[in-house]
């Protein structure tokens, strides 16, 4: 009977530790293996480590282990002159044959990684330490990942069976364990906005939103979204989106649902050949700041009290020009910002081309942008 | 000391130079060899990796590195561009008489790459330029008509090969009235929309200035306007994705005319059907030009069972007309003709909505769905 026993329990350890390491009954579902990244659109952090890989040639998203899980309070990152000259000689290659796609700072290690893309489509990810320029690892590494091929709306059924729009994977963020997404076709003028909650589950829980803005409360137009961020304006949870067609609407988090057809509410708008890129939030003396970085036009600054007390106003159909109704923006003295991201609280990343035609990445001050 | 057998490539350590140079000329020679991944390198000369018209790495035969440590060949073995000091990232493999070096990017054509081993130069390999040497170049641009709307959305631009990203503003440029050069028509997005092989761009006009009562169509005015000449210029310079540039512009010419505010109707489309046993197509007259890339992917038939047929569809006469055709001759019966509601005309106006609905007048509900429309052929 001991024998049974102990026989018994070597079997049940030997199975608990099988599936152990195979699994690593990882938290966040992450299993080893190689993910097959085919393009970098886009990249975010999640938690603990955890960067988010928004792929639009293979129509996913990666959720990959970094193992970057060590907190520091204050980022120590240098800046780095002609970065893409030198991201260029450690590939291998010549600047003019690499695009920087993006760059995502781990909130955790305060360290900035950057989406490199080369011209024959080859994806790189890079991270910084210091002023020195390192391989992320993408093979055997713990990694999740969901498709977002499949689309809003019906179907009529390709006739080869496959999905067939293409989409082009505009902004990614993670928030309240949801990674969230702005996609935007290939084919018809429509965006998709994704919210998928992480873990990244086997069905297919992502909702796929409706987010409409109506300028001057009358002519209504599903355009798509550039860029987001979420920003939490008295206490309560907002998604922050800057459209293509210059609108910054805001829509309550808490809103964005399955099968919801929200409607945000226009807060402003930017002005003529406005392309929006990349926004951060920053703090000073308790206030938040929302900047913009734009294709031409300097960086943007709003406060986010301006848009808190902005609020009531809206509810009503504006019939004013926007140059009066819309709230208040400062033009910052800092022009042709490619990307840019959140540093820490007080500091933020920066990669510019300057009027010498070079690229450089630098750190930015709130205190001085404030 | 020189060690060599006659009639063997080695490696001379007392003279560097002569080293270098006969690695070159080995280097070059062996650039013939289609690679396959063996690992087995004793032929005491430098060799490189291909995957089709990619060099993906080196291979060091051990024999050249001296006093080789296996646990610090990373830190001994440097691989980089000549003349630049800093070393690649890449990934070490080491065999029993070989370390093969893979770069995270496939070696570029045309360059140099130096080796290093303990700090002194190893070799300098040039890479020759192999590959497709056919220039990229524009097929078509969609749409194809030389009537458009004032308030066109988008243009589709094919190309013969796959293009490099991110270059398009800098070589598609405007012109109104054969004479000036008009910039902001195109909304300059990043990203890029490109099909997955990237030959297809979608363009759009900057929907910003189309859209009524924005600030930039108050300030500037719309991209187009009703009663202008414009030609949309694809100029030389354009490289596709292993470099070659584009070196035959392509125009595309034609007329605005006015804006396009109404949905397309597909109750209003007039179905052609062939005679039943034959493989003639089906033929649909839109009466006006709708969006092609959308065209050919929204709209499908289904027999009377309801299988959605498999056939080929393409756009006719300005993408006014389109044609289905079956592999198999059609038999006679019902069959329903689908249409997805995201089918654009040119202004962006698809089934359910127009492109800018002004809700205090537009307020009759479209009905949802997939569009529906049944035909006999008999």
């Amino acid at each position: 009977m001991k024998k049974l026993f102990f026989f018994a329990a070597t079997l049940i350890a030997l199975g608990v530790l099988v599936s152990a390491t195979r699994s690593g009954n990882n938290p966040y579902g992450l299993k080893m293996g190689t993910p097959s990244i085919q393009s970098i659109s886009a990249i975010a952090f999640g938690p603990d480590g955890i960067l988010f890989v928004g792929d639009s040639k293979s129509g996913a998203v990666f959720a990959i282990d970094t193992k970057d899980k060590t907190m520091v309070e204050k980022a120590s990152t240098a800046e780095i002159k002609n970065i893409d000259q030198k991201i260029a000689a450690v590939l291998g290659t010549e600047a003019k044959n690499i695009r920087i796609q993006d760059i995502a700072v781990n909130p955790v290690s305060k360290k900035i990684y950057c989406a490199v893309q080369a011209s024959n489509g080859t994806p790189v990810l890079l991270s910084l330490e210091g002023d020195k320029i390192q391989a992320v690892d993408t093979k055997d590494i713990l990694f999740s990942q969901v498709s977002i091929t499949n689309v809003p709306g019906e179907e009529v059924k390709d006739r080869n069976g496959r999905p067939v729009r293409d989409q082009a994977i505009s902004d990614l963020s993670y928030s309240d364990g949801s990674v969230m997404l702005s996609g935007i076709s290939n084919q018809e003028f429509a965006s998709t906005f994704r919210k998928i909650p992480f873990p990244f589950g086997d069905k297919q829980e992502q909702s796929s939103l409706e987010i409409f803005h109506a300028a001057h409360g009358r002519y209504e137009t599903n355009a798509p979204i550039r860029t987001f961020t979420t920003a939490e304006l008295n206490g309560k949870k907002y998604l922050v989106a800057s459209y293509t067609c210059t609108p910054l609407v805001l829509f309550p988090l808490d809103e964005l649902q399955p099968g919801k057809h929200v409607k945000g509410r226009t807060v402003g708008e930017f002005g003529a050949g406005n392309s929006p890129i990349d926004m951060v939030t920053l703090k000073k003396d308790g206030n938040s700041y929302l900047f913009m970085a734009n294709s031409n036009r300097p960086v943007m600054r709003v406060s986010f009290r301006n848009i808190e007390s902005y609020q009531g106003a809206l509810t009503e159909p504006i019939k004013e020009s926007y140059a009066t109704a819309g709230v208040n923006f400062i033009s910052l003295p800092v022009v042709n910002v490619l990307q840019m991201d959140k540093l820490d609280d007080t500091q933020v990343v920066v990669l510019q081309r300057r009027t010498n035609g070079d690229l450089d990445l630098w750190i930015g001050r709130a205190d001085r942008w404030i | 000391m020189n060690s060599c057998k006659p009639a063997q490539h080695c490696v001379d350590d007392t003279n560097i130079f002569n080293k270098a140079r006969s690695l070159v000329i080995w280097g070059l020679a062996l650039l013939l060899f289609a690679g396959c991944a063996e690992h087995k390198n004793d032929k005491g000369f430098i060799t490189i990796y291909w995957d089709g018209k990619q060099a993906t790495g080196f291979s060091v035969p051990r024999s050249l590195l001296t006093d080789f440590s296996k646990d610090s060949v990373e830190d001994l073995l440097k691989v980089r561009l000549a003349k630049i000091q800093l070393d690649m990232l890449g990934e070490y493999t080491v065999s029993e008489d070989s370390v093969v070096f893979k770069p995270m990017m496939a070696l570029t054509h045309g360059l140099t790459y130096e080796l290093v081993w303990r700090g002194q130069p190893l070799a300098q390999i040039e890479m020759p330029k192999v590959g497709n040497f056919a220039n990229p170049e524009v097929n078509f641009i969609y749409p194809s008509g030389d009537s458009l709307p004032e308030n066109l959305l988008k243009l589709y631009v094919h190309f013969t090969k796959p293009m490099q990203e991110g270059q398009a503003m800098k070589y598609i440029t405007v012109v109104r009235n054969r004479k000036d050069t008009i910039s902001s028509v195109f909304l300059d997005l990043d990203p890029e929309l490109w099909n997955k092989e990237r030959t297809t761009l979608t363009v759009w006009v900057d929907p910003g200035r189309i859209k009524r009562e924005l600030q930039p169509n108050k300030a500037l005015g719309p991209p187009l306007q009703n009663g202008n000449h414009y030609e949309v210029l694809i100029q030389p310079g354009w490289t596709d994705a292993e470099g070659t540039a584009i070196v035959k512009p392509f125009r595309k010419e034609f007329v605005a005319v006015k804006r396009d505010e109404a949905s397309p109707d597909p109750g209003k489309w007039t179905i052609f059907t062939p005679k039943p046993g034959t493989r003639t197509p089906v033929i649909i007259e839109l009466h006006e030009p709708l969006d092609h890339e959308v065209m050919i992917h929204a709209i499908a038939i289904a027999d009377s069972k309801g299988n959605v047929l498999k056939g080929t569809i393409a756009t006719l006469k300005g993408e006014r007309a389109l044609y289905f055709l079956k592999d198999q001759p059609w038999a006679s019966g019902k069959y329903t003709l689908l249409v997805e509601p995201r089918l654009e005309d040119l202004a962006g106006n698809n089934l359910e909505r127009v492109f800018d609905k002004d809700i205090l007048t537009d307020t009759v509900e479209k009905k949802k769905g997939i569009y529906k429309r049944t035909f006999l052929i008999r």
